[in-house]
């Protein structure tokens, strides 16, 4: 059994902030029905680099893991009626194209409650109703948007986006678990609703420690000057940061430090052999080591620079000393922990053979995930449209044949 | 029902930021969510983050805890671990993240609740999840480390750097916030409980999907090779405004598509601007191919350093074209879009004052978010143990006479 057994998905996505929510309802059991356009199918497919023209994109394989694919052609009135009357049989409709396009075509959340009360439709938009509903958004724009530029990289350095795709599969993860909290309200009330998360907001919604630690303190209305960027710094905080290891030159990998509490300062100059700076009043708690933080972080290089940074890491960790290495993606897709949680796993393609990929990240007992590949464009439209619509082979071929899926 | 989460109740054993997100989340949906603190201390955010003044919750506690209660509890206690037994029995969720072991060695693991109430949902979040590395300690720091995130973040020229959003802590408890909402919708269905868990190294890992699947694209599948992807600035260049050496906010335009730098073009006065070179080379090729790039980037940054920042943001943004700013923290926190959508909102703290916090991505037409303070330490211990444990104000005093509450 899964969590989210019986439950039915129709989803019209593009690119990632919703392909990566409808995948994480699909590790856990949902039945995630892409609709896409005939022939074309979603533009993460083919707009991402491919070996030929025709095979999916590793960007569309990733993010569509466990899910069904079918074709349907929604500029057709025929197309229309046809997702409608699935609108009646599923429990979520979904999707993150541009604002006002499922309204436009027919298929907006009045039109469909009007088929299924019980029906949850959930959108996911850049900015969202608001001053600047109408304005175009993709990721770098809503990280820019919500902080992420200005709070990364070196003071002496412009802006920096970070590595993570945060506004797009941030936006996600806020999606999934927004219509998980609708459909457990439909559990108790019998009745649908409309749910909305914007790109922007999930942005900023990630940023809220930097907001409150680097401003609020002096500033609760944010009328003075802003935060500035603080590299690999926690102003306040010390050691905090990445140190050089015996690797460093090669591969570019450093020890992450970082120290939150007595405890584990006490246990980092334990593992320096440093016991003789166990009193000392330089670095008694997390202010004065901020104080003294070029004595604290040359005291822990040196330690670490003679190092490689997988021994640094574990003898670090061991010792009860938060630790980690700055892993590059081949480090991390090799990683024994990640590979033995399943956080990274292998699973087929029909063209590219075995591959990794990652897996789900929220873990339930008694609601296993198998990972399964993306589907080929149409790949489950057979299935889909006999359980759904009661359509034979031969109404499939007819259909096909006008274009309509 | 007037909230999707209303009959829900959270017991959060917390510290810091990934479980108090997940709880805050449910907060916002109405559920009451008791946050369980040591008596007289209390989670250590409220007073361990850098800067805090001594006699007052931090704004980053506040940030992180509104619409809970909270009570005090000591479980290092025998009879505080008979108190939280009781409450146990009477909870939708236990919500955890004080670290590998601690829970079951205080005599609360998830066995010996879940046989005290097999409805009840277990939630653990770790840094690093069970597996290898289970029992090492960590923070966002260590997990945007691991999961390559610091790697691919920032400049080839510089060390690897860490993105400012909590990509770890916050996202983490986003995808726990998920888990335990697919737990309640199973329980509605089997009415058992389970035990749910999630690490914040995987809430990284699970926002690297897009750099990991450019990593391989068409030739590393099994990630073999031996850099994987490098930090490379960014895709995007940000553009001086007349106003970014005081406000350090810049332009991110990503103009992807032969339309919209056809657009861009227009608003910059550069009609016809490389026109022939745009076509052979294709609309990703310009952003990366230097001899493209740099006289591109130099044209728009003539326009955008003459303008102020939010009036290049619209007349590029009614263009059709991709835009954002990366904004400063006090322009986010000021920003009309998110202040008129309620991403941003101003709360009153009984010793802060009126402040400004940022609230949820979630808008759920049938949950209304009303937003409300933290609680202060221990402010709600005579309801909520009347409710939970049936004491009368009597039996609170003695169990504060002997340091229990």
């Amino acid at each position: 059994m899964k969590a989210l057994d019986k439950i039915t998905v129709l989803a019209c996505e593009q690119f990632e902030a919703g392909t990566t929510g409808t995948e994480l309802l699909a590790f856990l059991g949902a039945e995630v029905i892409m609709v896409e356009t005939p022939g074309r199918g979603q533009p993460g497919r083919w707009s991402m680099a491919t070996p030929k023209k025709g095979i999916d994109s590793w960007y569309h394989i990733y993010l569509n893991l466990n899910k069904k694919s079918i074709t349907l052609n929604l500029t057709t009135p025929k197309g229309v009626e046809i997702f409608k009357e699935m609108a009646k049989k599923v429990d979520i409709v979904f999707d993150n194209l541009g604002p006002g396009t499922m309204d436009r075509l027919g298929i907006g959340y009045e039109a469909l409650k009007a088929v299924n009360p019980r029906l949850i439709v959930a959108t996911l938009k850049g900015f969202g109703e608001g001053p600047y509903s109408d304005y175009l958004c993709l990721d770098t724009i809503a990280q820019s948007m919500g902080g992420a530029y200005t709070l990364t990289g070196f003071p002496e350095k412009p802006p920096t986006m970070p590595a993570e795709t945060l506004g797009d599969t941030g936006a996600g993860m806020h999606g999934f678990v927004a219509m998980l909290a609708a459909l457990y309200q439909r559990d108790i009330t019998g009745e649908g609703q409309f749910v909305e998360v914007a790109m922007v907001d999930n942005s900023l919604c990630f940023n809220r420690a930097p907001l409150a630690l680097r401003q609020a303190e002096k500033d609760p209305m944010f009328t003075g000057a802003h935060a500035k960027r603080v590299g690999n710094d926690m102003p306040g905080a010390s050691p905090h940061g990445i140190y050089k290891t015996t690797d460093t030159e090669k591969t570019d990998n450093y020890v992450a430090i970082q120290v939150v509490d007595q405890p584990q300062w006490h246990a980092l100059l334990k593992v320096l052999g440093k016991e003789d700076l166990l009193g000392d009043e330089r670095f008694k708690d997390s202010a004065s080591r901020w104080e003294n933080r070029e004595a604290v972080n040359q005291m822990v290089e040196a330690w670490t620079s003679k190092r490689s940074a997988q021994n640094a890491f574990h003898t670090l960790a061991q010792a009860g000393v938060p630790a980690g290495v700055t892993q590059n993606t081949n480090q991390m897709m090799n990683d024994p922990h990640l590979i033995a949680r399943k956080s990274v796993v292998e699973v087929d393609h029909p063209h590219y053979g075995r591959f990794k990929t990652l897996g789900c990240a929220p873990r339930l007992a008694d609601s296993p995930v198998e990972v399964k590949c993306a589907p080929l464009l149409g790949q489950s439209n057979a299935e889909v449209y006999a359980k759904l619509m009661g359509y034979t082979q031969y109404e499939l071929a007819e259909l096909a044949k006008e274009g309509i899926i | 029902m007037a909230k999707a989460l209303e009959d829900i109740k959270v017991l959060e054993v917390s510290q810091y930021e990934s479980a108090s997100t997940a709880g805050e989340m449910m907060a916002f949906l109405g559920a009451e969510v008791v946050k369980v603190e040591p008596p007289g201390k209390g989670d250590p955010a409220r007073y361990a983050s850098p800067g805090a003044p001594k006699d007052a919750d931090s704004m980053y506690f506040i940030y992180l805890n509104l619409n809970k209660k909270s009570i005090t509890l000591d479980l290092t206690k025998p009879r505080g671990v008979e108190i939280f037994k009781d409450m146990a029995r009477n909870v939708d969720v236990v919500l955890e993240n004080l670290g590998p072991g601690v829970m079951a060695g205080m005599g609360l693991g998830c066995d010996v609740l879940r046989e005290l109430n097999p409805r009840l949902i277990y939630a653990s979040i770790t840094p690093f999840g069970c597996g290898p590395y289970e029992n090492y300690p960590g923070t966002d720091l260590i997990a945007q480390a691991m999961a390559g995130a610091m790697d691919n973040t920032g400049f080839p020229d510089k060390p690897p750097v860490r993105p400012g959003p909590q990509v770890g802590e916050t996202g983490s408890g986003v995808y726990m916030f998920g888990a335990i909402m697919a737990a309640l919708h199973q329980r509605e269905r089997t009415g058992k409980g389970q035990f749910v868990e999630t690490a914040i190294a995987d809430a990284v890992l699970n926002n690297m999907r897009v750099p990991l699947t450019i990593s391989q694209t068409g030739r590393d599948q099994m990630y073999q090779g031996l850099a994987g992807m490098k930090r490379t600035g960014g895709m995007t260049q940000p553009y001086r405004t007349m106003d970014s050496d005081t406000n350090d906010t810049y332009v991110i335009i990503l103009a992807t598509a032969p339309h919209m730098q056809d657009n861009l073009l227009k608003v910059i006065g550069r009609e016809g601007f490389l026109a022939e070179e745009r076509k052979a080379a294709g609309p990703i090729a310009l952003l990366l191919d230097p001899k493209l790039s740099v006289p591109w980037n130099e044209a728009i940054e003539a326009w955008t350093k003459s303008r102020n920042d939010y009036e290049a943001f619209h007349t590029i943004a009614k263009a059709k074209v991709p835009v954002g700013l990366t904004l400063n923290t006090t322009q986010i926190m000021n920003d009309p879009h998110y202040v008129t959508r309620k991403t941003v909102v101003q709360v009153a703290h009984p010793v802060r004052g009126e402040f400004k916090t940022p609230t949820t991505p979630h808008k759920l037409e049938k949950s209304p978010v009303e937003v409300k303070c933290a609680p202060l330490l221990g402010q709600d211990n005579e309801e909520v143990y009347a409710k939970l444990a049936g004491f009368t104000k009597e039996d609170l005093a003695k169990l504060k006479a002997i340091g229990v509450v």
